[in-house]
């Protein structure tokens, strides 16, 4: 092995790592639809709900680039199916989308900061959302149902959840600090 | 090629699971629930800590308005204000009791006029999203509920339990843009579709441009769609629009039961049959008159109202356990992907001739 290749190649994580990294994305997700079924509602009065499970979903799209990214991304939205709305698989589907496309922006272009992590988030929600809409014209023909008032709710939507991203990648991060999974 | 699959292996496996949902999109679409191995474990495992979250999250807010809006008071002041505080949580806990024995009392007349036996439960979560309405319910099949089931307030129509576990349910709302109710106007018995829309509020659907629909109209199940029974109160026309083109007017619904404030709703058995106990003055009103205060002496007690125990399994038999909300609320002819107008016309009022109205 040469110096280069002992500096710069990530060490592998070892199987207890990741099994601690699966655990603290399992609870996340499991916390933010909780929030996001219960009390976020009673705070926005049902308006706009911040989609936590998507700000998790674009954390593992800028760090789990791995199966298991992808695989977590997936249940996220499966889960997600299971409280909100009746189509199964209209979630999974946004949010494979949404994990795919931030993997692939973030194989260019160096997104280690705050700000390009709100950008993204803020994104994501955009593109979940299109996913959705195009699901849902495709599958239950609703495009006579898009109007101005569904597309200022994406906006806002996007927008509040841009704006927890700090909040939600500090909480991640500080969960991967106790369980060591960092 | 091992190489390549080693390299791109993020993304195949986003792209396998992309597919994944495109199957299970595809499945469910035309067959609701047909395939969702993982939905009724998550819906299981995670209904008792999201009843415990709300219940927490409940108290948090009533500490929030009984506690902390009275910081700042003076200190001298603070036994009248302990005295006060005791009084205001007295005064809070016998308004709730108040309330949630006029609330289980229209549930119980709700339930004594209803064809078929019921199970109230309690709203114990709401939809994920803002895109789709729905509702979480803690109770589920060990309690008689099955798919398909139509779920009602004393105010009306709240929708129909679209999937469920043993000891939890979704009931997903008439105010989803998935959902679809056979419904008549109640002063001139036009025939129609009340769906949701995605920025939320229903529309009425498949009504001809010349049929007499006005604003203030009451629209009611018609009871053809099998599921809820005849004569339920759906909402009221708030807005109607002749101005497009096509073939249909266009009228938004505002639905009688706000779901944003349910509790409590009876889950029964699905049922085309008509409400009984219908006096002329109230055939169509389910919201009972409220109780005399005087009559007031605390919570009911379940045990006697009777609508807090599972229903008698053969009563609710009677349901549909494949029928789903969206497909099994359309006329017969339309279990399609999409909505279309009602085949029949109702025998007792004559469509009027849809080129000799005028424009209004």
């Amino acid at each position: 092995m040469n110096l280069s290749q002992a500096t710069h190649a990530p060490a592998a994580p070892t199987f207890g790592a990741e099994l601690r990294a699966g655990a603290v994305y399992a609870f996340t997700g499991a916390l933010a639809l909780l929030l996001q079924t219960t009390v976020l509602h009673t705070l926005t009065a049902g308006r706009v709900i911040p989609d936590l499970a998507l700000v998790l979903c674009v954390y593992l799209g800028l760090h789990e680039h791995s199966v298991a990214g992808a695989t977590g991304a997936f249940l996220l939205g499966y889960l997600l199916d299971s409280f909100s709305g009746s189509l199964v698989g209209l979630n999974a589907f946004a949010m494979t989308s949404v994990y795919t496309l931030v993997y692939l922006i973030s194989r260019r272009l160096w997104m280690d900061n705050a700000l390009s992590s709100i950008a993204m988030v803020f994104l994501g929600t955009l593109v979940k959302g299109f996913a959705i809409l195009l699901a849902l014209a495709a599958y239950l023909s609703l495009d006579d149902r898009l109007s101005l008032a569904a597309v200022q709710v994406l906006l806002a939507e996007a927008l509040l959840a841009a704006a927890l991203t700090p909040i939600v990648f500090g909480v991640i991060r500080w969960e991967q600090r106790v369980v060591g999974a960092d | 090629m091992l190489e390549f699959i080693r390299r791109n292996r993020v993304l195949l496996s986003s792209s396998f699971f992309l597919l994944c949902s495109l199957v299970l999109l595809s499945v469910n679409a035309r067959h609701p629930g047909r395939i969702d191995p993982l939905g009724r474990a998550f819906l299981e495992v995670m209904a008792p800590v999201q009843r415990a979250t709300s219940f927490a999250g409940g108290r948090v807010a009533d500490v929030w308005r009984g506690y902390v809006s009275l910081i700042g008071v003076e200190r001298e002041n603070s036994r009248l204000r302990n005295r006060l505080h005791e009084l205001e949580r007295r005064a809070t806990e016998q308004r709730e009791l108040e309330l949630m024995n006029r609330r289980l009392k229209r549930l119980l007349a709700l339930q004594l006029r209803l064809p078929a036996q019921a199970v109230s439960a309690e709203v114990t979560g709401r939809d994920a999203t803002a895109w789709f309405q729905s509702l979480t319910l803690n109770k589920g099949e060990r309690d008689g509920i099955q798919g398909g089931m139509p779920v009602l307030a004393p105010e009306g129509v709240v929708g129909l339990i679209s999937k469920t576990s043993p000891h939890a349910s979704r009931v997903l709302l008439l105010t989803d843009p998935n959902s679809g109710v056979d419904v008549l106007v109640q002063r001139t018995r036009v025939r129609g579709i009340v769906s949701g829309l995605l920025e939320k509020g229903a529309i009425l659907k498949y009504v001809k441009r010349a049929d007499d629909v006005q604003v203030g109209d009451r629209i009611v199940t018609s009871g053809l769609d099998g599921i809820f029974p005849k004569g339920v109160s759906v909402g009221r026309v708030t807005r109607v629009s002749r101005k497009d083109r096509g073939l249909f007017l266009y009228a938004e619904v505002t639905p009688t039961a706000d779901a944003s404030r349910l509790e409590e709703v009876l889950v029964t058995a699905a049922s085309g049959a008509e409400l009984l106990d219908t006096h002329p003055a109230r055939t169509l009103e389910l919201v009972a008159p409220p109780p005399a205060p005087v009559d007031f002496v605390g919570p009911p007690d379940p045990a006697t109202l009777g609508i807090l125990g599972p229903p008698e399994p053969a009563a609710i038999g009677g349901a549909r356990p494949g029928a789903t909300l969206g497909n099994a609320a359309r006329p017969a002819a339309t279990l399609g992907r999409k909505h279309a107008p009602p085949a029949v016309a109702p025998p007792d009022v004559a469509l009027p001739d849809v080129e000799g109205e005028p424009e209004r």
